[in-house]
């Protein structure tokens, strides 16, 4: 695309009055990706979803962030320390860092963006984190001086900087207060990210623009912090709804970069101008089983089924040879996975059988929940049921829209096996959690796997908390309350001129890491 | 002819209350729940879930949530989108245009090649041409058009370059650059709507051709384009305008289809979307929209008859 009037006046003006960076009026760069749906908003952590989060995520940042293997690092904050007894923790602001109106962050932003997301009169579903009803309770939240700032709670949590760090609270961004209006309506997002809201034409495009005030920490790029060292000008989201058209406006040089399905990875990946990347994410693919349901609270029954799974052929096949197989909640990227979680019921359709003639199992029929959504959910389901057929398993689809069966999900009854999907969780307790306690969405409901997650949660120490892992992995594979499938492959087709791309577990794009050439 | 409008404004009145009632009554019998979709089912504390649906408005009985909209919607106000908090009434509105541009266009373009083709085959009555026209509306009607969709945006799109495959500039902004967006949309509606308006113009033409006062109009020694188009053209274009009508509230009430498709922010994108994420307002708007237009059409079509058919009086 060339450069429009607009542009090259806004570039040589900024260059006449000395901020353009080498004082060189060099091209203005646009990456263009697209979105299957429009943001909900620009109010990170409160009107969002898992669209409009990676748009936040590039315009705001928290005190502190997820690395590569999902361990807390330190973001906005220089470092942090965690008292004796484990219920306070001491931030020590990043010194120089600029919102994006100019004005530097001081502790009494970091305070007052504390507030709006988990104060009394938070319009955040984030609140709920920290205000005692999840198990973390933050009795004060304060600046001490202009560069720290101190959290209490009245309980130790290990996994507190974990919630801290979650990208549906846009890691509790710090926001300057001239984000919402004198009335405490919300305006526009001032933050500290490497891009700065841009354009947005609801139901079209979204952009961002590159801060050029950014100050970026010296370490190289982790996960969802380290440097951010952006490159790109704009990056813009295209809303397109169907990912056939966004893989044929790629291919028509009309999007840059695209997620795409596996079919399209194989088509694209020997084609002359693009490249394809394929990385393991921790977003889990598994089969929920219904432990209250008369047939299947039979742990025999849904052993067998175990059994009679093939997760590698499941993987194997929707992945088009690309994934491989890996059942245990626990991502593998995780600095806690380990040989343990790489165990998995082998696939034995003959001792399936077996379990089965044993429990007295007589051909009753078990059915399984599944949607056409995106991610393969009724693939899955279709392959499950071809296994364990094999194994002596009469089993049969029910198709239902994904608001249906979300709602089956959280009743926790109307199905026997649904094939579902848990979004990334970072921390290993949280994996367990996610499927794991007294609620009735949650499909293991056994006190003793509830004790030890608890105590998981709360676990400081990495190697006790393996233990307790290796232990809750065990006990999983034994009593099967699901059977894992494998962490999602995820696909990014893009064009040759794109470079420093690299996908990570919790699949959220970082375009501070893209570059074009030429 | 006021009286006549007027009539059929009053008696749409009930119609819109019946729809009303029925779509409140049908949108919340949908299986799923709001609140838990919004949060991406994403729910680690009910608590959470039970503040979504409280914000949602979501937490009070139906009877009390049916009449707040129904005030609401009388004083003029659809409510806000649950999603992104837009007002209701604003979004259809624009939404609309999109739509309207590409369907009015396309209808436009289909009637201009469909009522002379139908024409023409009825006038070469089992022909060479005759079998052309119908083989190729009976191609054309087999294509389902998301297919016919894709395959535009990969030959203008992907391999000839020509067109641009995503995005979309309304006309108003950009007349030259609006246009490059609508020419593939517009194609692939207008090939759908040329195949069933050119069957229809040639069987209504054919029933036509054989009465007597055409015969009577050849004898007299008219031209046969005279024939056509002053004789048999007028007489045969009422099953065709019913048509037109029938497609034309379809569309307009949204090509969810080809919205999709080319990436279009039209009305049916919105309604497909706000079903899928329970937007309650958006969804409930939409609808009443949708049945607005489907009686402003009608009536739009009948009014038309009259200029057609002098049999037709508007009394």
């Amino acid at each position: 695309m060339g450069m429009t009037h607009n542009h090259i006046a806004t570039a040589a003006l900024a260059a006449a009055l000395g901020l353009g960076a080498a004082g060189t009026l060099a091209a203005e760069t646009t990456l263009r990706t697209a979105l299957n749906a429009d943001i909900r908003g620009t109010n990170p952590g409160v009107t969002r979803d898992g669209n409009t989060d990676q748009i936040h995520g590039h315009i705001v940042e928290g005190l502190v962030t997820y690395a590569d293997d999902f361990s807390i690092i330190p973001m906005l904050a220089q470092d942090f320390e965690v008292s004796e007894d484990g219920k306070t923790y001491t931030f020590n602001l990043r010194k120089g860092v600029k919102f994006h109106n100019g004005e530097e962050m001081t502790a009494s932003d970091v305070e007052w963006s504390w507030n709006r997301l988990a104060g009394p009169d938070s319009e955040s579903h984030c609140v709920n984190f920290f205000n005692g009803k999840s198990g973390v309770e933050v009795t004060s939240a304060m600046a001490v001086d202009d560069h720290t700032f101190v959290i209490e709670l009245a309980r130790p949590f290990a996994v507190f900087t974990a919630l801290m760090a979650r990208f549906d609270c846009g890691s509790m961004a710090v926001l300057h207060p001239d984000s919402v209006d004198d009335d405490g309506s919300w305006n526009a997002p001032i933050g500290t990210g490497p891009y700065m809201m841009g354009d947005h034409a609801p139901g079209r495009y979204v952009e961002v623009d590159r801060f050029a005030g950014y100050a970026a920490r010296d370490e190289a790029p982790d996960g969802y912090g380290g440097g951010k060292n952006a490159s790109v000008d704009t990056i813009r989201w295209e809303i397109v709804g169907e990912g056939a058209v966004s893989s044929t406006a790629l291919k028509a040089g009309d999007l840059d970069l695209v997620a795409i399905d596996a079919q399209t990875a194989t088509e694209l990946k020997d084609q002359p101008g693009f490249k394809v990347d394929a990385a393991e994410s921790a977003i889990w693919d598994t089969y929920l089983l219904n432990s209250d349901d008369p047939l299947l609270s039979d742990v025999r029954i849904r052993q067998a089924m175990a059994h009679a799974i093939d997760p590698q052929q499941i993987v194997a096949a929707i992945t088009e040879g690309f994934g491989t197989a890996s059942p245990s909640p626990v991502p593998p990227m995780s600095a806690y996975h380990t040989d343990v979680q790489a165990e998995y019921p082998e696939y034995d359709p003959e001792k399936a059988k077996t379990l089965l003639a044993e429990a007295g199992y007589d051909g009753e029929e078990i059915t399984i929940l599944a949607t056409r959504r995106n991610g393969a959910y009724y693939e899955r389901a279709l392959m499950a049921q071809a296994m364990m057929a094999e194994a002596g398993i009469n089993a049969t689809l029910e198709v239902v829209e994904w608001g249906t069966q979300l709602e089956a999900y959280a009743a926790g009854t109307g199905y026997q096996m649904q094939s579902f999907t848990f979004s990334p969780r970072l921390h290993p307790a949280l994996s367990f959690e996610m499927f794991t306690g007294p609620d009735v969405r949650k499909a293991w409901k056994n006190p003793e796997a509830i004790k030890l997650m608890a105590a998981s949660l709360a676990e400081g120490d990495p190697d006790r908390l393996q233990a307790n892992i290796d232990t809750l992995h065990r006990m999983f594979m034994e009593e099967v309350p699901a059977i894992g499938l494998g962490h999602r492959t995820m696909f990014v087709g893009m064009a040759d001129k794109v470079e420093g791309f690299e996908n990570w577990g919790a699949g959220l794009l970082r375009g501070w890491m893209l570059e074009i050439a030429g | 002819m006021m009286g006549f409008v007027l009539r059929r404004l009053l008696m749409s009145i009930p119609t819109f209350v019946i729809v009303a009632i029925m779509i409140f009554a049908l949108v919340r019998a949908l299986p799923g729940d709001a609140a838990l979709l919004m949060l991406g089912g994403n729910i680690d504390d009910p608590a959470v879930l039970e503040q979504m649906r409280a914000q949602m408005g979501l937490d009070q009985p139906l009877p009390v949530q049916f009449l707040a909209w129904l005030r609401e919607m009388l004083s003029g106000n659809l409510g806000q989108s649950i999603l992104t908090g837009q007002d209701v009434g604003v979004l259809l509105w624009q939404r609309f245009g999109v739509t309207a541009s590409v369907v009015s266009l396309a209808m436009l373009t289909a009637l201009i090649v469909a009522v002379p083709a139908g024409l023409l085959a009825a006038h070469r009555h089992n022909g060479r041409t005759d079998y052309a026209v119908v083989f190729g509306s009976i191609v054309l009607l087999s294509m389902p058009s998301f297919w016919v969709g894709l395959m535009l945006l990969v030959l203008f799109g992907a391999i000839l370059g020509w067109l641009p495959t995503i995005g979309f500039v309304s006309i108003t902004e950009d007349l030259g650059r609006g246009m490059t967006y609508l020419i593939l949309p517009v194609t692939a509606l207008a090939l759908t709507e040329i195949a069933v308006l050119t069957r229809m113009m040639r069987a209504g033409s054919l029933e036509v051709i054989g009465k007597d006062y055409i015969t009577h109009a050849r004898a007299k020694g008219l031209t046969e384009t005279r024939v056509m188009w002053r004789h048999v053209f007028p007489n045969a274009f009422a099953p065709t305008l019913t048509m037109v009508g029938i497609m034309l509230a379809g569309l307009l009430a949204g090509a969810a289809v080809t919205e999709t498709v080319f990436t279009l922010p039209g009305i049916g994108k919105l309604l497909v979307d706000s079903i899928y994420a329970r937007d309650y307002p958006v969804l409930q708007g939409a609808l009443l929209f949708i049945a607005a237009i489907y009686v402003l059409t009608n009536l739009a079509i009948d009014i038309t008859y009259s200029f057609f058919d002098p049999k037709v009086r508007l009394t």
